[in-house]
């Protein structure tokens, strides 16, 4: 899909830090993500993966430490952060689709906002994702009418269509009744399969063996352990790895 | 399955004994009430003086029109109508500025709320009226009105504002009370504002809209459909507030009251009535909110 | 009490801020460049009233109309509630006041009087329930003794300084003052004549003129306008002054005071 200098990767962060107030929530992150790969974080709750990524797109501000972004620092305050933005995909565990506006308007006010798109094209783009996440035919309902399945892949496809060079995802299933999760994740898996550079934050293990290039562990604002899926899941290196895979895996 | 077979019927409710009583004791109460007022009270009870107030009948014309009562429920109604909407504008505007990022707006926005919420309406309309009305209004030229000329004499104009020559103190009365209720309104936006969720922001944020975008696309539209339930309860309270106007002599229907009360020496009668068409007016419009509400919630099912 | 002293207040602030104004004294030219004369007056039984099809009629009424007819100008009423009624006329709501305002020292400081178009005092009404036979003055002298009255105004003036040992009750209007010693909750009541005599001929079993037909003080009411319009005071004074002459004030005085048959049924049917 997108031809990146593979020299230069997409996302580096170097030496992140992130307090709230006096509590430390993320200490000393290192993590470089080259176009194309898929990285899952996990780990146990609290251990501060939503904050890292969220960082990405400074939904999160931190305080030390540097995010680089297909080549651009990130920075708190920053002017002009929605260009960063708008090469960032976000999916967040809760859909955050707006509710006055009907699917096919979620998916188009971005362009038209953000690139100065006409309804026309917008909406041809739109349509295309939406048969993407295999949608098509909710285009013209609201997110209200629409069970938690189908608005977290609305919510895939909204984010699809700003073209961004990488994809967060948030916990992505967490909300989700377990029939729906399948439909979800199988539409990630053929993203990642198209060659989508994702970072994907969720307790999918299953969908992680299969798609993941590297599995990040986090704990307590730490990241512990790196490591492709082969090794991550049969040897986990530290002593919390593998209490929490015993933890996960062990019902 | 069929999910739409109904349930089966409910028992009617039927009055008990303890009803019963209740009713006869409120009943009792009134009566007992009314008795001790009139065994109390002296006074000559004449409502046609009074009812003659609301309409007469126009030898000229050979119909019935309006007479001062109803000419001043009229004014009223303007009255709420049009600060409402100037109301609504403030408090959009101080609303936002109480949410967004600029500190001196948010300081702004802040004075203006507190001020007017902790103070009387009776000192705030007294200020204004004397001091302010007295200086801007000359200064924009509306003292000079021409009210002969085309527009102001049109039936249109009297139909919006009432009698052009009267213009001026109506404005004044109707900026003064805007003003006031502005800053209930602000209070709402900001409610509306806040109350929606911080998700909505961040995805909006996250498909990279610009702050100014997000407000007008995404959170606005959402807080609009919050705040029309408490709008609507504060356009009837305006209605109720607005009798205060009457202190600068503004002549809504308050304000004509007291001249009625006083030509007839009817006060009850007078007061009686008056206090009727003010209900009738506010609980009018609470059952066409209340059913407008309803017919909204059904069309979003 | 609070409530004129904040308006005494306000205006003389308002009479300050304003009166570096160099537009004083061509209120006359004003009047006749516009053609019409707005004048300021409260609704106030026989001074201006309502008819039943809700114009004005009243004493003030036929002198106010009378003297813009007179300076070849148009007539406009303000209907103005009189709580407020000095500070409107400052705040150049109206031209003048033509309102039975009886000249005081005290509203002298902030507005000036033109020469007194009628004198009319203050009348009381008493309750035969609670002071019957009474008809002198150390008859209600007494601090048993009730008196209610308008506040704000004249007769609360007059009350406490005729009858300072009397406990002095104070209503927003005549009315309810009235309405007091028809229920036999104060002993009298004061205001200005002649509504203490229509309302014991309105209630003849319960409310008596102690003093008969005398006033217990002598008011002078005049018009009232802004400082500084020096011309235009001129101008209405000796309007007065020829009208006094001629009689026209007071046969239209005696039209509207003497006693309500000539006009009761304008008013409204009973």
């Amino acid at each position: 899909m997108s031809e990146n200098n593979t020299d230069t990767p997409l996302v580096e962060i170097a030496g992140l830090s992130k307090w709230y107030g006096d509590f430390s929530a993320l200490h000393d992150i290192n993590l470089t993500v080259a176009s194309g790969e898929k990285v899952v974080v996990c780990g146990p709750s609290g251990s501060g993966k939503s904050t890292m990524i969220r960082c990405i797109n400074q939904l999160e501000e931190h305080q030390v430490g540097t995010i680089m972004v297909d080549g651009r620092e990130v920075k708190p305050g920053m002017k002009n952060i929605e260009e960063v933005r708008r090469d960032v995909g976000m999916v967040f565990q809760s859909f955050n689709l707006f509710p006055h506006l009907s699917v096919i308007d979620n998916l188009t006010i971005g362009p038209m906002r953000n690139k100065g798109y006409s309804r026309v094209q917008a909406t041809e783009t739109a349509m295309h994702f939406l048969e993407r996440v295999h949608i098509a035919e909710q285009a013209d309902k609201y997110p209200p009418q629409l069970s938690g399945g189908q608005q977290q892949r609305v919510a895939i496809a909204r984010a699809l269509c700003l073209k961004p060079k990488i994809m967060l995802f948030d916990e992505p299933t967490s909300a989700l009744d377990p029939e729906m999760i399948a439909g979800v994740l199988d539409i990630m898996i053929e993203l990642a399969e198209e060659g989508m550079t994702m970072i994907c934050v969720t307790h999918e293990m299953g969908f992680a063996r299969k798609v993941a290039d590297r599995i990040v562990f986090m704990d307590e604002g730490e990241i512990v352990e790196v490591a492709d899926p082969e090794n991550f899941f049969n040897n986990p290196s530290t002593e919390r790895s593998k209490l929490f895979l015993s933890q996960l895996l062990g019902h | 399955m069929n999910r739409n077979i109904p349930p089966p019927l409910k028992i009617k409710k039927r009055l008990t004994l303890v009803d019963c009583l209740l009713y006869g004791a409120v009943a009792l109460l009134i009566f007992y009430a009314a008795y001790r007022v009139n065994d109390v009270l002296i006074y000559h009870w004449n409502w046609s003086k009074v009812l003659g107030f609301l309409v007469k009948f126009d030898d000229e014309t050979q119909s019935w029109a309006s007479n001062l009562l109803l000419q001043g429920l009229w004014t009223t109604l303007r009255l709420a109508l049009w600060a409402t909407v100037l109301a609504t504008v403030f408090g959009i505007i101080m609303g936002y500025w109480r949410t967004c990022q600029n500190l001196t707006l948010r300081i702004i926005s802040r004075t203006y709320v507190e001020l007017i919420r902790n103070m009387p309406p009776i000192v705030f309309i007294f200020i204004f009226y004397f001091f302010v009305s007295s200086q801007i209004f000359p200064a924009l030229g509306i003292e000079d009105i021409d009210s002969d000329g085309a527009f102001a004499s049109s039936t249109i104009f009297h139909f919006m504002f009432g009698d052009p020559r009267l213009f001026s103190n109506f404005l004044a009365g109707m900026i003064c009370l805007a003003l006031f209720e502005g800053a209930y309104i602000t209070e709402i936006v900001r409610a509306g504002i806040q109350t929606t969720e911080k998700g909505q922001w961040e995805a909006a944020r996250a498909i990279g809209l610009s702050p100014f975008n997000v407000l007008r696309d995404i959170v606005i539209p959402q807080a609009v459909r919050k705040i029309l339930p408490p709008l609507a309860g504060q356009f009837i309270t305006l209605i109720k507030d607005s009798a205060i106007i009457s202190l600068i002599s503004i002549q809504e229907l308050t304000f004509v009251a007291t001249e009625v009360a006083a030509t007839t020496t009817r006060v009850f009668e007078t007061w009686i009535l008056v206090g009727f068409m003010y209900f009738v007016l506010c609980y009018s419009f609470a059952l066409l909110f209340a059913h407008l509400e309803r017919r909204a919630k059904r069309s979003q099912r | 009490m609070t409530i004129s002293k904040i308006f005494k207040t306000l205006t003389l602030v308002t009479l300050l801020t304003l009166s570096g104004n160099a537009l004083a004294d061509d209120l006359l030219i004003d009047i006749q460049k516009r053609g019409v004369m707005k004048v300021g007056m409260a609704t106030f039984v026989p001074w201006a009233m309502r008819d039943k099809d809700g114009n004005l009629i009243g004493f003030e009424i036929d002198v106010a109309t009378k003297l813009a007819e007179d300076m070849g100008v148009k007539v406009e009423f303000v209907p103005t509630a009189w709580s407020g009624i000095i500070p409107a006329l400052i705040a150049k709501k109206f031209d003048l006041i033509i309102g039975g305002m009886s000249i005081t020292p005290q509203r002298n400081l902030t507005v000036n009087f033109t020469e007194p178009y009628a004198h009319s005092g203050q009348q009381m009404a008493a309750s035969m329930q609670l002071a019957d036979g009474f008809d002198s003055i150390d008859d209600f002298n007494k601090s048993s003794v009730t008196i209610a009255c308008r506040r704000g105004a004249t007769p609360c003036i007059a009350a406490q300084k005729i009858f300072p040992k009397a406990t002095v009750l104070r209503f927003d209007d005549d009315a309810q003052a009235f309405q007091e010693v028809v229920n036999g909750n104060a002993h009298g009541m004061i205001s200005s004549a002649p509504k203490p005599r229509f309302w014991s001929e309105a209630y003849p079993g319960k409310v008596f003129l102690p003093f008969g037909s005398e006033n217990l003080t002598r008011g002078d009411e005049a018009f009232a306008l802004r400082k500084g319009e020096h011309d235009a005071l001129n101008f209405f004074s000796n309007w007065i002054t020829i009208n006094t002459s001629n009689g026209w004030l007071d046969e239209t005085h005696a039209y509207w005071f003497q006693d309500q048959s000539a006009w009761k049924d304008m008013v409204a049917p009973e």
